[in-house]
């Protein structure tokens, strides 16, 4: 409960203020019977869908308490949607996991400020809650603006108070957090939970709760195919890796030789600021690139003379099959033309087409540069392990010739900050 | 082409239910044609063009077949419209598709056909939903209820006939595949709310409605897509695998195909034959780099699939198909109380032994060679009679064609 720092407990303070004024300030309007059941639907369709929310690995978790909170906000403002965003805020599983009551506090004011400001929008532009008045043919662009203004307000409260508290808590940068609210997250939220809230208040205002509850069969059936899909999309690399591994394990000399390469690969490729994309590209690619060299006789794998041309040749061929092998993934697909390449070099001396410099695949060089790093501080049969120090020597001597001289120093340079790090804690 | 052969009949008789079903869905549509003759044409217009945008959002499942769904506006359509009207939109709307898939697939006849009886058996379950529309209504049905109603019946026709159709085509009954259903009651219970809304959006709320069933059903696709990817690497890694033990690439799809081939004659569930499938496709792992003749005993076959488990244990999603290969060893459990899996389990022994004695013997030699191979250990009379009738069914089929 004391582990939050003092500025956090601050700013939940201030929160917790702002949020109370926002209340004060909000419109009071006058409840019939029959709204306090549509607005218990909504409250419990808020604290519900909260509790099922989904965690996407674009778009960081969606639920459908937006989608309600907007739906009272639109519906009859003010305190009645403050009351449904509270709602909203805490779900039963996290207070029997004992959140921080700071965790809590911080939830439940954050909520409440956003659909107070919410409301306030709707008030100050003169758009009054649908249940005052509401006819489909009196709607114009003004309330139109209104309505999409306050759906803005709700997201962007939100999004900044919780960036606010992360950029705190984990002593990142404002504009990190800030920049780590997805656009996906703004889309889903503005473009179809928006709608969707509105959509329920217009069927619990014309129709009542019934239809609410059938709508609420495609969303819960949607939740179960969104959280597989999440379920399998999130533990592909892994279960591909934990594969890979299993079909290393079998010789001394590359085991976890693939593994060692995507780790660093995907290192290299997030300091480099690739896209997300990218680097899990680069990730899937580095853990698959010697997937060709399965086919080759294992006596020439093995082997601590000099190949013969044959042998060579046998080895030569191990990025076309990899590729070959990768190309029939779709998922990975992509990354066939990485593999394919990983072997060619920017002065054209590479294998299997000799291409040269930039013609070489971008994530075919970033994986070079680890491959190559791994293969010389690994045990072979013709030699020991080099030293990480040796090694990285050896990669500047070839950068711009057998690697990529921009991305090698990146490497080499990604590697001795690790090494300064280490010596730090080390001492 | 003997017609004794049970297996063989078996195997007809969805065939025949399906044919049955589709000349039962001519008579009906033809029987419906005067009605539509009285359509309103610019409301078939509308009805077919909104159809036409939900089938062009194709759902594909995992053995390769596409479809298009229009349940959500045939629902809502039939509520808030004429049946008629809707009769005749689904007709139209299915034969813009026959002329794209006449003008785009390069297999034009097979395509044809396929969307032609889907566009008969579609408009047949239209024609019989009408009338019972007509009774719900007038019987004083709230459009909510009448419209789930309809749209329950119509979506049970469809996936029904359509698993039928599967079932007959690929032996796999696709539709029955959990998350397919559920698009069918995001379309059902969609049209139903946005029928219940006709009076307060009208025409717009129904093509809002289409267009969240759509965004809804694109969840299925992304799911399908990612199971799709599964299969497809543990298909690189198999050809990898046979690469690495000195074997053409392809021999363990070849396996893989003969036992899942055994597997449904034996009435395995979709699951087991699922792991049965990643199995026998991942079966020589355990011999990897390990220079060895394929084997060919019981004992061998047993040795193998121990290292192939041993290798895949820790893989979550290949945990079902190391699971099958331990029960290689059987506990002794007599066949009658056998467990699926360890049928299975059998099954992937039979398989492996059977591609493995391939190249020294055929037909009835071959599943007496297996037999020979498996000797005394119990638990095995199913698979090797359902081997015999699946080798025998192929040897009718290559000497008939």
């Amino acid at each position: 409960m004391s582990d939050y720092p003092r500025a956090f407990k601050t700013f939940v303070w201030s929160v917790v203020a702002c949020a109370a004024i926002a209340v004060y300030y909000t419109p009071r309007p006058p409840l019939s019977h029959g709204d306090f059941a549509s607005l218990l639907a909504l409250a419990a369709l808020a604290q519900v869908s909260e509790a099922l929310a989904v965690s996407l690995p674009v778009a960081g978790s969606v639920s459908l308490s937006y989608a309600a909170v907007y739906a009272s906000v639109v519906l009859y403002g003010g305190l009645p949607a403050v009351i449904v965003a509270l709602c909203g805020s805490i779900t039963v599983q996290e207070i029997r996991q004992h959140k921080s009551i700071w965790a809590v506090v911080f939830n439940a004011a954050q909520m409440a400020a956003s659909a107070a400001l919410s409301c306030l929008v709707l008030d100050v532009v003169g758009v009054p809650p649908l249940t005052s008045s509401w006819s489909i043919h009196a709607v114009s662009g003004k309330l139109l603006a209104g309505w999409m203004l306050a759906a803005l307000v709700l997201w962007f409260v939100n999004a900044l108070m919780f960036s606010v508290a992360v950029s705190i808590t984990r002593g990142l940068p404002l504009r990190h957090t800030l920049h780590a609210q997805k656009l996906a997250s703004f889309l889903i939220n503005l473009g179809f939970l928006a709608p969707l809230g509105f959509l329920m208040a217009v069927v619990l205002l014309r129709r009542g709760w019934p239809t609410l509850l059938v709508l609420a069969i495609p969303f819960v059936l949607e939740r179960q195919v969104l959280r597989a899909y999440v379920r399998l999309a999130e533990s592909y690399t892994d279960n591909v890796r934990l594969l890979v591994s299993a079909i290393e394990s079998k010789d001394p000399y590359t085991r976890g030789h693939s593994e060692r390469v995507a780790f660093m690969a995907r290192k290299l490729a997030t300091r480099m600021k690739l896209s997300p994309r990218q680097v899990d590209l680069v990730e899937r690619a580095a853990l698959l690139h010697d997937l060709g060299k399965i086919g080759v006789p294992i006596s020439v794998l093995r082997s601590s003379a000099e190949l013969d041309p044959e042998e060579a040749q046998q080895i030569r061929l191990h990025p076309t099959t990899g590729a070959d092998l990768v190309s029939r993934i779709a998922l990975v697909s992509e990354a066939s033309e990485a593999v394919l390449s990983h072997h060619e070099r920017p002065d054209g001396a590479g294998y299997p087409r000799g291409l040269r410099d930039s013609d070489i695949p971008l994530i075919a060089r970033v994986l070079a540069c680890a491959d190559v790093f791994d293969a010389m501080t690994s045990d072979r049969p013709y030699r020991s392990a080099l030293g990480t120090d040796v090694a990285l020597q050896e990669i500047v001597r070839v950068a711009g010739t057998q690697l990529d001289a921009r991305i090698a120093m990146e490497f080499v340079r990604m590697l001795q900050d690790e090494q300064t790090m280490q010596n730090v804690h080390e001492q | 082409m003997s017609s004794s052969n049970p297996r063989k009949l078996e195997s007809r008789v969805p065939l025949v239910l399906v044919h049955a079903a589709d000349l039962v869905s001519l008579v009906l549509v033809l029987a419906s044609l005067p009605s539509v003759l009285q359509a309103n044409l610019g409301y078939v217009v509308l009805l077919s063009l909104l159809m036409v945008i939900a089938e062009a959002f194709l759902i594909r499942l995992p053995q390769g077949d596409e479809y298009g769904l229009n349940l959500f506006v045939v629902v809502a359509g039939l509520v808030v419209n004429s049946g008629p009207n809707v009769l005749a939109a689904v007709l139209v709307a299915g034969l813009i598709r026959l002329a794209t898939a006449t003008l785009t697939s390069r297999h034009a006849v097979i395509v044809q056909s396929q969307v032609w009886r889907l566009m008969i058996r579609r408009a047949a379950l239209v024609a019989v939903a009408i009338p019972f529309c007509e009774w719900l209504r007038s019987s004083g049905a709230a459009a909510l209820l009448l419209a789930l109603a309809v749209g329950g019946v119509l979506a049970a026709g469809e996936v029904l006939i359509l698993a039928l159709d599967f079932q007959s085509r690929s032996g796999s009954a696709g539709l029955a595949y959990r998350p397919v259903l559920s698009v069918y009651a995001v379309h059902v219970a969609l049209g139903a709310v946005f029928a219940d809304l006709f009076s307060t959006f009208g025409w717009w709320g129904i093509a809002a409605g289409l267009l969240m069933a759509i965004v809804l059903q694109s969840g299925l696709t992304l799911l399908l897509a990612i199971t799709r990817a599964y299969d497809e690497t543990i298909l690189a890694l198999s050809r990898a695998i046979d690469l690495g033990v000195g074997l053409n690439p392809g021999e363990s799809e070849k396996v893989a195909n003969l036992a899942v081939g055994i597997g449904k004659r034996l009435g395995l569930d979709s699951r087991t034959l699922e792991a049965l499938n990643r199995a026998a496709l991942l079966h020589s792992i355990g011999s990897l780099h390990d220079a060895q003749s394929p084997p060919s005993t019981y004992d061998e076959v047993c040795g193998l699939l121990a290292g192939s488990c041993a290798s895949l244990e820790g893989v979550p999603f290949l945990a079902s198909a190391a699971d099958l290969m331990r029960r290689c060893v059987l506990s002794g459990s007599t066949e009658s109380r056998a467990e699926p899996f360890d049928v299975a389990a059998r099954t992937l022994v039979v398989a492996v032994l059977c591609r493995n004695l391939s190249t020294r013997f055929a037909g009835a030699e071959l599943v007496r060679a297996v037999r020979a191979s498996i000797g005394p250990v119990s638990g095995f009379k199913a698979p090797l009679a359902e081997l015999s009738a699946l080798l025998g069914a192929s040897e009718t089929a290559s000497s008939g064609s």
